[in-house]
Order: structure tokens, then sequence, then C-alpha cells
């Protein structure tokens, strides 16, 4: 059975813009055989809720490089964690980006229209506006932005997508 | 591996094209231009891995296998584009949840995936799902793999879901 709905908007709706601010975007780069060991790592904590938000993608080497936005506190202490990997022969690279915001919103039937990520991502971009690192899935949008921009980014946002 | 992971659920995608922008200098604009032209297109990009730190400009975009058509007609059309993108088919997500913001469960996707040299075409989180664009084709391997190592209800919800909604 199929439905069809009509239905247009000038501005897609989202239910508001969560922005946090003063956190750490912590690059973890890894060759591929040290992506078992990471995750078999990682499987061990036991620190309970720590990651505000995560992304992770191929590096152009092999390999995966993973984005861990985190509380500048955590930082030393993730950090130390995941350079136990290093101890048993696996090379990593770590980099931290402080001070950042993680910025997040979501919508009515995000993940199935066209648009919203030329909406979010594209209309910064063209505005001249940094993203460090976004990641769009089901009806969520998730930015990474400098610090000190985020009230940019908020503002540039609210002309293109209307808070219900 | 040690006690397993509780979630609530885990979703399998219908079959997905994953479009890289590939790492270059400075290649924001591509990207840009790339979700620009998605969007006037009217294709759908439902998953987004991006990242831009220092030089290093990194994009992806999923979209619905059942758009290829559409996407072949438009990328023919626009050389510009079709020429700095690189897509693999057939793609596919799998989705768990919740994530509760932990380790635990990213490290077993990690794991899991790394052990078996399953690929990660790219990985990202939402309110409370780990999202993960792989092999299409390898997607029930996966799901098997990973079943040694989460625990689902009872009565979870299907794998694979029958309502499909679709922006026209």
């Amino acid at each position: 059975m199929e439905t069809i709905a009509v239905y247009w908007e000038n501005r897609a709706k989202t239910y508001g813009f969560d922005t946090v601010r003063g956190l750490s975007l912590l690059q973890v780069s890894t060759q591929t055989d040290g992506l078992a060991k990471i995750g078999a790592l990682l499987q061990t904590d036991n620190r309970g809720p720590c990651f505000k938000w995560v992304l992770a993608q191929p590096c152009p080497q092999g390999g995966l490089r993973l984005f861990l936005v985190l509380k500048q506190e955590d930082v030393p202490g993730m950090e130390a964690f995941i350079n136990r990997v290093v101890v048993k022969g696996t090379a990593i690279e770590t980099e931290t980006t402080y001070p950042v915001a993680l910025i997040n919103f979501h919508g009515p039937h995000f993940g199935d229209r066209y648009g919203i990520a030329d909406a979010a991502l594209g209309t910064l971009r063209r505005k001249g506006l940094p993203i460090l690192a976004a990641g769009c899935t089901g009806a969520s949008v998730y930015l990474t932005v400098p610090d000190k921009r985020s009230a940019d980014v908020i503002t540039i946002l609210s002309t293109v997508f209307e808070t219900a | 591996m040690g006690a397993t992971l509780q979630v609530n659920g885990i979703k399998l995608s219908q079959e997905l094209i994953h479009i890289n922008v590939p790492e270059q200098p400075d290649r924001a604009s591509m990207f840009t231009h790339l979700l620009a032209f998605m969007a006037e297109n009217r294709i759908n990009c439902p998953i987004i891995f991006y990242s831009a730190m220092d030089s290093r400009v990194q994009g992806a975009c999923c979209v619905a296998a059942e758009d290829a058509g559409r996407l072949d007609r438009v990328l023919a059309l626009n050389p510009e584009v079709k020429d700095q993108v690189v897509c693999i088919a057939p793609a596919g997500a799998i989705s768990l949840f919740p994530h509760r913001y932990s380790l635990n469960l990213l490290g077993c996707l990690l794991h899991v995936l790394g052990q078996a040299s399953l690929p990660i075409y790219g990985l990202t989180a939402s309110l409370s799902s780990l999202t993960v664009s792989t092999d299409f084709q390898l997607l029930d391997h996966a799901i098997d793999l990973l079943r040694h190592h989460i625990r689902l209800p009872a009565y979870h919800a299907p794998l694979r879901s029958n309502l499909r909604i679709k922006a026209l």
C-alpha cells in the first residue's frame, strides 16, 4: 500500500538548536591493523557516559580517523587510555582542538527529505563559517565548530530553519 | 570478549550509494557544491560524514540506491561534479541504539568490523544511535558477528523496516 501526502514549507522546521560550548575535539588516527585493537580497548572502558558526539572517517592512506567530542577535563584521561594501544605496539596519532562547540538540532523527517544537509552545512560554508566536523543521520544534525563562532552559526542556521 | 552489551535495537538501511569526496586540500567547496547539487535535484542525503581540520577536508553522503538512475543522469550533465566524487555501491548502514554516550558500543563496532576486515565508509552518532556505513552485501554478516557481543530485547523491532518515506 502506498500513501502519498503533500506538504510544503518555506523553511524546514526544527525543534530548536542545542549548543554546548567549551568542549574539546580529540582526533585519533590509526592504521587498519589498529582498528580492532582500539575497538577492543574502548569496549573495556568503564567510565560510563563519555563522548558528546563521535565521527569516524577512513584515512586516505588506510586506517581510520576517529573524532571524539569530549569535555575538556576528560581529554587527558582519554588520551592516556587510548595510548595504552600504543603500548601494545599499535601506532596511533592523537590531536586535540580546544575550545569547540557542539551544535545539534533535529526536525520532523529530516532523514527523509532532500535539502536538509545543504540548508545546514551548505549555507554555513557559503557564509564562510568554519565547520570542523559534522554528521547527519536519522533526524539529527550535529556540527562541531570553533567555540567562538558558535553564536554566528546559530544566527545563520536560524535564517534557514524555523524553530517550531 | 567478556560481557555482552545490552542494546534496544538495530536498524539496517535500504541499499545505499556511498558518495565520497576524497580528502584533498581545500575541498570544502566541492562538498558544498555536491550538497547543493543534490538539493537542486531533489536527491535526499540521509547520512552525511564531514570533517575539515586544517587543510584536510573530507566529506561523504549516502543516497538511496533507488535514486541511482536520477543520480547518474544528473552527474552525466555535471561532469565537473562527477569527476570529483567516488561512488561506492552497494553500501548499507547499520544503526545500533542506544549508545548512552559510552565508548563501549563504539568500541564494539570498531572491534567487530575491524577484526573481520569489514569496511567502515563512515560512522557517526545521533541523539541515541551509532550509525556506520559499510558494504550492503555484508550487512547480515556484520549483524551475525555483532550478535556475539550484544544483547537485544526478546521482542525487538524488525531489523529492516517496511515503511518507506520519501520526499518527492
